[in-house]
This record gives C-alpha cells, structure tokens and sequence, in this order.
C-alpha cells in the first residue's frame, strides 16, 4: 500500500517536472550573444571571402554560429527598432551586423573608419555576409 | 588619345544613366505572420536585399532564411529545420515586375499602387505571386510596401500530422523597403 503511494508521487512530481520543462522551453529566449563563447574569430574581409569563394562550404561551418568579426567600420545605421554596423569586407560585398536591440546602446561612441569586433550569429551571404543578434566584443575595442 | 578619353566619358556616361534608374537596398524588411489556434508565429527579416528598376518596373528580392527572427527560440529552431530547411534552402528570392511602371512618377512625391507579379522561390519550390504594391516617393526617395499571403503547402513544407489542425495553412508575408538611389 505504502509503496503504490510512493510511486504515484513519484509519478505525479515527474509528470510536473516535464509540464514545468515543456512550459520553460516552449517559453525560451535566444542566448545573449555577448555571453557566449564565439566559435569563430574571423576579420571581416576573410569571412566574406571564404562565402566568395565556396558558398556551400561557408554556409555549413559559419551559418548559425557565433563568430567574431573584427573589421573596419564603414557605416552605422540606426532604424526605429534595429541599429546595424556595415564593416568593410574589402570587396564588393562586406559584414552586416544586425544588433540586439538590449545592446544597441553600444554603438553610440563609434565612428566610421573605427577597427572594431562584433560577436553575433552568421545567417549566410546575399551582397554581403550578414549576422544577427549582435553584440560589441568589449575587450576588442581599440579607439 | 584623346579618342580614348572620348571613349572611357562615354562608357562612364553609359554605366550611370544604366544604374540611375536602378535603386536598391540591402536592409529589406521581410516579416511573416500566421495565427492559429495553437500558438501565433511571427518572425521578421531586416536584411533583404532588393533592385527595382524605375525604367522597366522590374524588381527583385532576396532573403537570408535564417536571418528570420522569432521572439522564441524554440519556433526558430523548428522554421529552421522542419519547415523551411533553410540548411538545404538558404535563400528565399522574388522575380517580379510592376503592370504599369509608367503611372508610378519616380520624380514626383506620391503615393502609386501597382499590381506587382513575379515568381517566389521558398524551400526550392518557384510559385507565382500576385499583389498589389504601394511605391512612395517622397523627396526623391522611394519606398515600397506590400502585403500578401501564400499556402504552405504550395512550396511542400509539411506541417507533422500531430499539429496539422493547430497551425494555419496559410501565412501573411509583409514587406517594406526603404531604396536608395544607386551612386
């Protein structure tokens, strides 16, 4: 008796666990970029070449990692929602890095022509190799 | 010499009427929306990349998949690998053309609404789409907005059974794009 009642707790503590697991990952938000660990440090004109010369190959080791881009910045734009900094790929096509509106703030004393290094996550190349949720890499920043 | 020079002024003056009447932007946004019984998703893309050109009404766009940003990371992960498999299907594009690019005045401040038709590429699958679009031009800058709705199933993402009655068929895709006048 004692031990169908053990294992009926048992069962309903594991069946909340999963409700509570499944309520917390149905409800997860992205990391903050700024905290994790970058896969990759890359300057900004080899990444745009590496997606130049092999678009497949480069799609397969950066897409949906975080790398950081360190390169020279050539525009900052800030939108209603978005603030994107343009980093010189030395080709045609350069980084677009699409910042995190929590980290947006960062981008108030920078200027064209500045070095710099961006961690954010790599979606792929159209013109130019474009990453998202993007954060400064504070300890990178030269003036 | 100086032939050479008449020639390179030529070339030079045939490349910028060629690309004044093309503007484009890289900063496209690109948003979908479907609501359903189960759960609402919305994602937005702020990076398209698009080309109209004013002269023939021709227009095209492309689109990173996962560039596609959802609030939930859990509706991203699936977008991304059971729907649009953006690992085999990275890109989205758009090939289209205005009806009558004649009545759109890019020269004149206003607001044209222009039937646009063209073939959508979405997880490999080439479809096409009609709908209307509206060209602004204000201060010789011209933006572009349009709304229009496609069927999943149309471009063979399946929807798993499990969930098939809880998740809309269809999906609201929205586009604004803010040109910029090619130097």
């Amino acid at each position: 008796m004692k031990k169908g009642k053990i294992i009926l707790l048992a069962l309903a503590v594991l069946l909340i666990a999963a409700a509570l697991y499944g309520w917390r990952e149905y409800h997860r938000r992205h990391p903050d970029t700024a905290t994790m660990e970058a896969a990759y440090a890359i300057p900004a004109p080899a990444l745009v070449k590496a997606f130049q010369d092999d678009e497949n190959n480069a799609n397969k080791q950066y897409n949906d990692k975080v790398i950081k881009v360190s390169g020279t910045v050539v525009k900052i734009e800030h939108n209603d929602s978005t603030q994107t900094v343009q980093l010189d790929g030395q080709s045609m096509g350069g980084v677009i890095c699409q910042f995190e509106s929590s980290h947006g703030g960062e981008l108030k004393e920078l200027q064209p022509g500045q070095p710099v290094s961006i961690k954010g996550v790599c979606t792929g190349m159209l013109l130019d190799v474009v990453l998202v949720r993007c954060a400064l890499d504070k300890n990178t920043i030269t003036k | 010499m100086k032939k050479g020079m008449l020639l390179a002024a030529a070339l030079v003056a045939g490349i910028m009427t060629f690309s004044q009447d093309r503007i484009f932007t890289r900063k496209g946004e690109i948003s979908f929306y479907s609501k359903a019984p189960l759960e609402n998703i919305e994602a937005h893309n702020k990076a398209a990349v698009s080309v109209i050109d004013k002269a023939t009404g021709q227009l095209e766009f492309s689109v990173l998949m996962k560039g596609f940003e959802f609030e939930k990371a859990l509706q991203q992960e699936h977008f991304n690998e059971n729907y649009v498999e953006s690992d085999k299907y990275p890109k989205a594009s758009f090939k289209g053309k205005m009806a009558d690019v004649s009545k759109v005045k890019f020269t004149t401040d206003g607001s044209y609404t222009v039937p646009v038709s063209g073939q959508l590429t979405l997880h490999g699958i080439t479809k096409e789409v009609t709908a209307n679009a509206t060209i602004a031009v204000k201060g010789g800058l011209v933006s572009g907005h349009t709304e229009f709705t496609i069927v999943v199933d149309d471009y063979k993402i399946s929807i798993p059974a499990l969930v098939k009655d809880k998740i809309a068929k269809t999906v609201k895709i929205t586009v604004n794009a803010n040109y910029e006048n090619m130097k």
